[in-house]
């Protein structure tokens, strides 16, 4: 059924994985900038974590443009550590 | 849209195939290791008695203090409750935690305890029997599944229809589909929450490691004090025990809202001791609110409230309430324990779709009739294991200084028993053996309990007689539900020269 519908088990297991260091990178980006106190930051960046692995997997999963969407992951989430370690 | 849908589809079949077993462990043991207070005075008999009238909760404290290893300066305290009449101490030791009782009023201190099986179903719920990695990958599970249930309530388009269908009078593969689709789209909102609260629960180690350096700035004094508040060193001056009776009526004082539960013992051998109280809010769903007070003084020097704190407090102080039903009493642990045995039936019957959807067509590959074996061998096999446990426990592990290993191996020989069973069965009549098994030993559990216990013990009124009440009608469920099922249906089809086939080909 997978590869009729184009989403072989690797493509599932890289999107998996890539949506898991992106949405801790995104997390980490809540946790730094978020315009609250830093203990509500911090709680901020843990409670949403599950958003974030949701949306980006699903951008990844849902698009025919499956390789194109993981480079732009990749891309999103280095940005987002090296700000968050620069700031 | 239609594209949309068979992509979604795709996921979550893809996705069940690959984790739906774990999910289904997790979910299966989750509900009864939701009890695992409620059945304490059933695991450790010693704690089959009530609450006295008066508790000189100080004087057992420093009855326990008297007797727990020298050097140990961290020591939990629990106060009595219903489920456990005792005081507990608890503390860790050589990274194993550890426990003593205390009568409340005679001061005797109970047999020392060992973890029973309510601590192995919990651990295969949290950790897969794997420690920390475990626990990791069980959050990872939980965002898989978060995955599987939205993938799979897109890929269904008409889910209101979905809602009161059930074709029972079609075909087996027709009707398993509709089971599948109703349970899951009825219960889809708790599964939600259980797999959002899971996944957190999970990776919460990683997730405020990262979180809290990242948000403090790299600062890795500053994170620690934010997540366990501020470190207490101890000045080197000894003291007696410290009294815990007027800190709570201080406490009680300034919250009355709060129903304190416990005490942390910081350094309390020492003249900076300090006092960390534990309790549950009366008036709103949030994790334990904890207050710390310097011993010697009583001034209070921290305080964790989840509730008044902020949006992102209040939100994260729900995470464990939510998943694990602490709030609602024991009416509400059981609708969570019959969800949660529900969800697990949406994960089987996701998992014997799937082998059905290929049954014909791989029927006489070896790999798809190992799969087929395991698959069966596993769903049957954790309930025969989850409610062999207690038995086993009462008659063999509590006898032995290895209790909890024992009854881990226990455990695993009887998942491997359930797929060699299935190996020798390619039907559903070893699914049906299995819950026929996990009946009687449900059924066993009392018996075995009223023969080494007494009458009394085990059938005076209180949690011990609730909980074997609870296995009779566990037992009487699984009866019901072995007679239920398909076997007929999930049969594989014969392999040519093949003596593993013991039914005739299904028509």
């Amino acid at each position: 059924m997978s590869d009729r519908w184009n989403i072989t088990g690797p493509q599932m297991a890289v999107a998996m994985f890539l949506a898991l260091i992106a949405a801790i990178a995104t997390s980490m980006l809540v946790a730094r900038f978020a315009p609250w106190p830093e203990a509500e930051r911090l709680l901020a960046g843990a409670v949403t974590f599950p958003v974030w692995w949701m949306s980006w997997v699903s951008f990844n999963l849902l698009s025919r443009r499956f390789w194109l969407r993981a480079a732009v992951i990749s891309t999103v989430t280095v940005a987002s550590v090296g700000a968050t370690v620069l700031a | 849209m239609r594209d949309t849908s068979r992509r979604m589809y795709a996921v979550h079949s893809a996705l069940g195939a690959g984790v739906g077993l774990v999910l289904y462990a997790v979910m299966f043991t989750g509900a009864p290791a939701l009890f695992e207070h409620e059945l304490l005075a059933w695991e450790h008999p010693e704690l089959r008695f009530e609450i006295p009238d008066r508790v000189a909760l100080d004087a057992a404290v420093a009855r326990g203090l008297a007797e727990i290893p020298p050097r140990t300066d961290d020591i939990f305290v629990f106060f009595p409750e219903a489920s456990r009449p005792s005081v507990r101490l608890q503390w860790v030791r050589d990274h194993e935690s550890r426990w003593l009782d205390v009568h409340p009023q005679t001061l005797e201190p109970l047999a020392d305890a060992q973890y029973g099986f309510t601590r192995v179903w919990r651990q295969i719920h949290t950790n897969a029997l794997m420690g920390r990695l475990g626990r990791y990958a069980v959050g990872l599970a939980g965002l898989a599944m978060l995955l599987m249930l939205v993938s799979g309530l897109f890929a269904h388009r008409k889910m209101l229809q979905q809602l009161f269908t059930w074709r029972r009078e079609r075909s087996f593969r027709v009707s398993l589909g509709d089971l599948h689709k109703l349970l899951g789209v009825w219960g889809s909102l708790v599964y939600l929450m259980f797999a959002f609260t899971g996944a957190i629960l999970g990776l919460l180690g990683v997730l405020t490691l990262v979180s809290a350096l990242v948000a403090y700035g790299g600062d890795q004094e500053a994170a620690v004090e934010a997540v366990l508040g501020p470190a207490v060193e101890p000045v080197g001056v000894l003291q007696g025990p410290p009294r815990l009776a007027p800190l709570i009526e201080k406490a009680s004082a300034r919250h009355p809202n709060i129903e304190w539960t416990s005490a942390r013992l910081m350094h309390w051998r020492d003249a900076n001791a300090h006092i960390e109280l534990g309790g549950e809010r009366t008036d709103a769903i949030a994790m334990n609110t904890a207050v710390r007070y310097r011993a010697r003084d009583g001034v209070q020097v921290y305080e964790v409230d989840w509730v008044e704190r902020g949006i992102w407090h209040r939100l994260f102080g729900l995470i464990m309430p939510l998943h694990y039903g602490t709030f609602g009493g024991l009416a509400l642990k059981v609708l969570y324990a019959v969800l949660g045995i529900i969800g697990s039936i949406v994960v089987a019957t996701g998992l014997i779709l799937w082998l059905e959807a290929r049954r014909k067509r791989r029927a006489t590959s070896i790999s798809f009739r190992r799969i087929h074996a395991v698959t069966l061998g596993l769903i049957g096999g954790f309930p025969l294991a989850t409610l062999a446990l207690p038995t086993i426990d009462r008659l063999v592990a509590q006898h032995s200084t290895a209790r909890i290993d024992v009854l881990i191996t226990a455990y695993v020989f009887l998942l491997l028993v359930s797929i060699v069973v299935a190996f020798q069965r390619p039907s559903g009549a070893a699914l049906r053996d299995s819950l026929l098994a996990s009946g009687a030993f449900s059924l066993a559990t009392p018996v075995s309990d009223t023969m080494l216990s007494g009458w009394s013990a085990a059938w005076t009124p209180g949690p011990a007689a609730a909980a074997n009440v609870a296995f009779v009608g566990v037992a009487l469920l699984c009866i019901s539900g072995a007679r239920l099922l398909p076997v007929e249906a999930l049969a594989l089809p014969l392999r040519p020269n093949s003596s593993l086939n013991t039914l005739p080909q299904r028509t």
